[in-house]
């Protein structure tokens, strides 16, 4: 939960986004069945963070939250040697090891601000309130949650830097796609820039996802 | 001299368009890469943003000559005309303004010397952060004059303060000052990189620093002076940049969260003198305030004879600022005032009672940070080295607005002047010019952009609105181009 209205729903503008992105994908009839999963997971994780923002987010119920999250960082894991189309089995691996480890930070957050039990129904600060291994500051319903713990804050500050390097991994993917995309001389030709909006999504969810972890430390 | 570059002028819209298609390669010598880049960026943030850095340095040249306007406008109130051999001790000097004038909340005093008079401030109810100063002759008790202020200020530096910082429009009016001064750094830093790899190869301190005397009139010589001044004014307009953002709205907001976070906030004096942790450990306080109950009766004001006396001897010397606590359980707080270079901003707390001192905070043992702040805003308003902090003002003032109107002349310059293609301006730079920059720099730059438009909002938030409707205007061109004649109704 985040207090600084601002930066709330400029997450949240970007995590929509990045949602939106992966629900079109998902229901798109040309998107394989493979695909289909990642993207849904995608459209899962924007619409998480955007809940982990907002003080209303804090009383969702957890458990399937994390359910889903472990199960998708598994499942880029166990299916990257199986996608078609990279040339050789394990190209895709850097990439799902991404997904995965974000996957992983999602279910870890989760599981963090559950572990207080804040599954009451209780909205704002005060579902926050007695959380072990959390403050909050700010005013009820408008506070910050920050971590207190050394072990908790190193996983942050980790997950920040990884989130980062996959940020600009995955941005130097996107432009290097867009830089391939046919060209006029009023800009790019329509529909071309489809195969950068991917890795320019992912990189915006880690990004976005880099903030939040700075914002626990 | 001539200035032989690789880099030609920009291209005029009417030469430079081909008809619609796939793009051409760059003709030769036509700006690639970080160059072309950092050019549509200087361009289109230089006419954009450049109204407002105009409204700020003219509304900052006229704020640049307060002390003397001051000193004409009211000099009656502001100095005496002789001057005696002692003034007169302060506690009379302040019964002199309350019998002139009665109501109000006697808060602060800045006893007078030399030929300055003595200030006494009261509140209103309805003046908000403003007083009600009135001014006594320390020589003779004689009140000399009444004003509206602000911490101090006359009614004219406050208005023209105002109009420098937020056009007298509150707060949204303070987003323009913001606004320019979150661009500023980037327009200067960007035109440097530009000057610089413009002479590659051909990069000497006089072509660097120097007009181009041998530029016909036209485009080459107004960007030799354009760039030349601002190279001339770059580390000035830097300063002035960062010392206005420290105290603007969301950048300023950002500055002290970080000022914070490192322990480096400006630290004051405890002033709660009895029952109180701060007090008996000594520490300091931000915002210090009494907690006893049993004492709430107002401060008498006649102690501030004992007061001062008590913070001279303990060496607080020259001027000062005298605050007066609400009530007996707190203490007097006695500041130094002194703004000019070495800045003077020693502060102490005296328990009226005793007249003695309880607690004591030192500019020299202020964090870096917090000293830097300081000599950053003192030098930023003109106070820091006096006159000579004036001149220099005036001059980054005078040599912005030049800079700014060279820009636009620029512009102009550019236009297209064959009778076919002729507009009032210039093109912009072409769009795409990202394209010429490596993957991996784009994308440490954006995340680099992502992270200073959060510190930095009101350069963040413009920027992105500005890629957003750049994008939709370059999807929107595509379709238009790429589409048969009359294949869309």
């Amino acid at each position: 939960m985040i207090a600084a209205s601002g930066l709330r729903w400029t997450l949240t503008l970007l995590f929509a986004l990045t949602s939106a992105h992966g629900f079109r994908r998902t229901v798109m009839p040309a998107t394989g069945r493979a695909d289909r999963v990642d993207h849904a997971l995608h459209t899962a994780m924007g619409l998480a963070m955007i809940a982990m923002v907002w003080p209303w987010g804090m009383s969702l119920v957890a458990g399937p939250q994390i359910v889903v999250f472990v199960a998708g960082a598994l499942w880029f894991v166990c299916a990257a040697p199986f996608r078609a189309g990279d040339g050789t089995r394990f190209k895709g691996l850097p990439g799902a090891l991404a997904q995965a480890v974000l996957m992983g930070a999602m279910a870890w957050m989760v599981t963090l601000m559950d572990s207080g039990g804040t599954d009451d129904g209780a909205g704002g600060g005060g579902a926050m309130q007695g959380m072990p291994g959390m403050d909050m500051a700010g005013s009820a319903g408008a506070a910050t949650m920050t971590l207190t713990g050394t072990g908790p804050k190193a996983v942050a500050g980790l997950l920040a830097l990884a989130s980062v390097g996959f940020a600009l991994w995955w941005l130097t993917q996107a432009f290097d796609r867009a830089r391939d995309v046919p060209t006029t001389e009023a800009g790019p030709v329509p529909g071309g820039r489809e195969a950068a909006l991917g890795p320019a999504c992912h990189a915006a969810m880690a990004l976005g996802m880099a903030a939040t972890f700075v914002l626990l430390l | 001299m001539s200035v032989s570059s690789e880099i030609p002028d920009l291209p005029d819209a009417g030469t430079e368009r081909p008809e619609a298609g796939v793009r051409p390669p760059a003709p030769a010598g036509r700006r690639t890469g970080l160059g072309a880049l950092l050019v549509r960026l200087h361009f289109y943030a230089g006419v954009l943003v450049a109204p407002f850095l105009l409204v700020a340095a003219v509304t900052g040249l006229l704020y640049t000559f307060t002390p003397q306007l001051d000193a004409f406008v009211y000099d009656k109130e502001l100095s005496v005309a002789h001057t005696g051999d002692s003034v007169r001790p302060p506690a009379g000097q302040v019964a002199a303004a309350r019998a002139e004038h009665p109501t109000g909340t006697l808060i602060a005093v800045r006893p007078g010397a030399g030929d300055a008079t003595t200030e006494v401030d009261f509140a209103l109810p309805g003046l908000g952060e403003k007083a009600h100063t009135v001014y006594v002759d320390p020589y003779t008790d004689e009140v000399t004059g009444q004003l509206t202020t602000w911490y101090g200020s006359t009614p004219l530096t406050t208005w023209l303060d105002d109009l420098h910082r937020n056009l007298h429009l509150g707060t949204a009016g303070r987003y323009y000052s913001e606004f320019a001064a979150s661009w500023l750094w980037i327009l200067v830093l960007g035109g440097l990189a530009l000057w610089w790899r413009r002479h590659r190869g051909t990069r000497t301190a006089r072509r660097l620093l120097l007009p181009d005397r041998a530029a016909k009139q036209g485009v080459r010589r107004t960007r030799s002076l354009h760039a030349v001044t601002g190279v001339w004014l770059a580390v000035g307009l830097l300063a002035l940049s960062a010392t206005g953002l420290t105290w603007s709205r969301f950048a300023g907001e950002h500055f002290s969260e970080a000022l914070d976070a490192l322990r480096s906030g400006t630290p004051g004096v405890s002033t709660t003198l009895s029952g109180s942790s701060a007090g008996a450990t000594g520490g300091h306080d931000h915002e210090a305030g009494a907690t006893d109950s049993h004492t709430t009766k107002g401060a008498d004001p006649a102690a501030i004879d004992g007061v001062l006396d008590a913070a001279r001897d303990a060496g607080l010397d020259g001027p000062v600022e005298i605050a007066v606590p609400q009530d007996s359980a707190t203490a007097w707080t006695v500041s130094q005032t002194r703004n000019t270079w070495p800045v003077g901003r020693d502060s102490l707390a005296v328990d009226a009672s005793i007249d003695q001192v309880v607690d004591r905070v030192d500019f020299a043992d202020w964090p870096l940070l917090s000293k830097l702040t300081r000599w950053g805003i003192n030098a930023h308003m003109g106070t820091l080295f006096g006159l000579a902090n004036q001149v220099l003002l005036a001059v980054l003032a005078v040599g912005l607005i030049c800079v700014i109107v060279w820009g636009y002349r620029m512009w102009w310059q550019r236009r297209p002047t064959r009778a076919d293609r002729r507009a009032p301006l210039g093109a912009p730079p072409a769009r795409g010019a990202w394209r010429g920059v490596p993957s991996a720099g784009l994308a440490v730059g954006v995340v680099a952009v992502v992270a200073l438009g959060w510190a930095l909002p009101l350069f963040g938030i413009p920027l992105a609105a500005f890629l957003v409707v750049d994008l939709v205007t370059g999807v929107v061109r595509g379709r238009r181009v790429t589409q048969p004649a009359g294949g869309r109704p």
